[in-house]
């Protein structure tokens, strides 16, 4: 039998080392340098709360630090890529940190929540049609324009490559789609579905990102020449739109990584790069951020190429307001809104308008989308909404 | 075990009719034994599910009195260490369970 003093000496021991542990594990995290910015995870991370008596009195305070410990815990970037790589290489789950890696190497959303019943759908098309309704009326009563553009996220257009017990994840967009495009009809809104488009020409894979949730920019210039061509049907304008012969398309030497690859810490193996369009003759031009002069450039390219870039070098990424004048007052004036599948159709579509802007309604506060249009009254105005988010009125989805 | 398993259910319904829907869908009432999302959890969850099928039976009490009969020096010193290095293990793995809860991603950046 062991002796009781040996057990007692050994579970002394362990005691101290537990508690060695556990104090020097509170010294580490008083100690350590707080992060501002969690780069994989694209977010602030949580700052130290601030004591207050409502905060204590309805419990927001101890949760605030619940947030702050758990997001500045030590060794937390460290373990986050550990579990992940655990999670990708040896446990080989289908889906890691919500992004579902596929066979065929595309990094595609997996969405647990994201399913609608019939009376929802029905319900929130119907709302989402009659709000672009409104500003369809309203665009059409001073002699403008209006388009609501949808446009397949990335899982939509891969549908086929999810493994086939995840065969309903990009499945679940199909009936909002169909549901937003029958209340737009039944409303006399009219209404592109970029998804057919890309059918017509074939499907190509190279018009999507493996590893970010747009399209790249072969699939955005597809897009933009068939926004316009529609465009000029509609309205009876007559935008240039512009071939491939007239641009000059570059593929940036950056590695590129796209959102679902950074949702996994840039953990898979990929060799996609991103590609920027230029027009062989340039169309010169000013521009302007939420009414600053801002730099006359459409891209936001790195100063060396060894420097990592996401599809924030488009436009510079998501803006509240973007203004683009070419000065060319017998040409119309365009208005795109929408989240940021609009910023490389933005570096086009300015080419062929004397005044291009573009509103961000997450972040533009100013007024209503309603509001600005009533006073601004531009030629045409762009809906571009992806189908993840046709039915959302977050953001983007609230008109008036 | 099983009825603390389905009185779970009841904190997590909204009415009764709800509960009464999600206890048959548990014994197959629902889509079936088997459908797209079964075998995707059985997928995801295949490591926890595998170490809860070894963790059902009682090895702990089986690997103890195997070393208490045995009585050597090494079977002496599993008994008196084993314990702690495993609960310090836990105690690691659940750190590490907490932490990789806070991961909290976004598509767009999240001021």
């Amino acid at each position: 039998m062991r002796s009781n003093r040996t057990s007692r000496i050994a579970a002394l021991l362990f005691a101290l080392l537990f508690a060695g542990i556990l104090f020097a594990g509170l010294v580490l995290f008083l100690l350590k340098p707080k992060e501002t910015v969690s780069y994989y995870e694209n977010r602030t991370l949580a700052e130290k709360p601030a004591f207050s008596l409502s905060g204590l009195w309805d419990g927001s305070y101890f949760s605030e630090w619940e947030d702050y410990i758990g997001d500045h815990a030590v060794g937390r970037s460290t373990l986050l890529r550990l579990h992940t790589q655990l999670d990708l290489d040896v446990w080989k789950r289908p889906t890691v940190n919500d992004i579902v890696p596929t066979e065929d190497g595309k990094l595609l959303a997996y969405y647990p929540d994201a399913a609608r019943t019939e009376q929802q759908i029905a319900a929130d098309s119907a709302a989402m049609a009659e709000q672009c309704a409104a500003v369809n009326d309203l665009v059409t009563s001073y002699g403008g324009t209006f388009l609501y553009v949808a446009v397949p996220g990335q899982t939509s257009y891969f549908a086929d490559s999810y493994p086939w017990f995840l065969s309903e994840q990009p499945e679940q967009f199909e009936p909002q789609r169909t549901a937003l495009s029958a209340a737009l009809s039944a409303r006399g809104v009219p209404f592109l579905d970029l998804g057919d488009v890309y059918a017509s020409l074939g499907h190509p894979d190279s018009f999507y990102s493996a590893t970010d949730h747009h399209y790249t920019y072969s699939g955005a210039f597809a897009a933009y020449q068939a926004i316009l061509q529609q465009v000029n049907q509609l309205s009876g304008l007559n935008f240039k739109v512009y071939t491939s012969q007239e641009m000059q398309f570059d593929t940036l030497e950056n590695p590129f990584i796209g959102s679902r690859l950074r949702k996994i810490y840039g953990l898979a193996d990929s060799e996609e790069h991103l590609t920027i369009g230029t027009f062989r003759q340039p169309v010169a031009f000013r521009r302007y951020e939420h009414g600053a002069p801002a730099a006359a450039s459409c891209y936001a390219l790195p100063s060396d190429s060894a420097q990592e870039i996401s599809f924030t070098v488009y436009m510079g990424g998501d803006s509240a307001e973007t203004c683009i004048q070419t000065d060319r007052p017998q040409l119309p004036n365009l208005l795109i809104f929408g989240d940021s599948f609009t910023n490389p159709l933005e570096t086009l579509l300015y080419a062929s308008c004397n005044e291009m802007r573009s509103l961000d309604l997450r972040h533009y506060q100013d007024q209503s989308l309603y509001d600005y249009v009533s006073a601004y009254r531009p030629d045409v105005v762009l809906c571009v909404r992806d189908y993840s988010v046709l039915l959302s009125p977050d953001g983007n989805g609230t008109l008036k | 075990m099983v009825l603390v398993t389905m009185s779970w259910v009841l904190f997590r319904a909204d009415t009764l009719g709800y509960a009464a829907h999600f206890w048959g869908a548990m014994f197959g009432g629902g889509s079936g034994l088997l459908d797209h999302q079964t075998v995707y959890y059985v997928l995801e969850y295949a490591p926890e599910l595998l170490c809860s099928l070894v963790a059902v039976f009682p090895l702990k009490h089986w690997l103890r009195r195997a070393l208490e009969r045995r009585q050597s020096t090494v079977g002496n010193l599993l008994l008196t260490c084993a314990p702690p290095v495993l609960a310090l293990i836990l105690f690691a793995l659940s750190y590490i369970q907490l932490v990789t809860g806070s991961f909290n991603p976004f598509i767009y950046f999240r001021f």
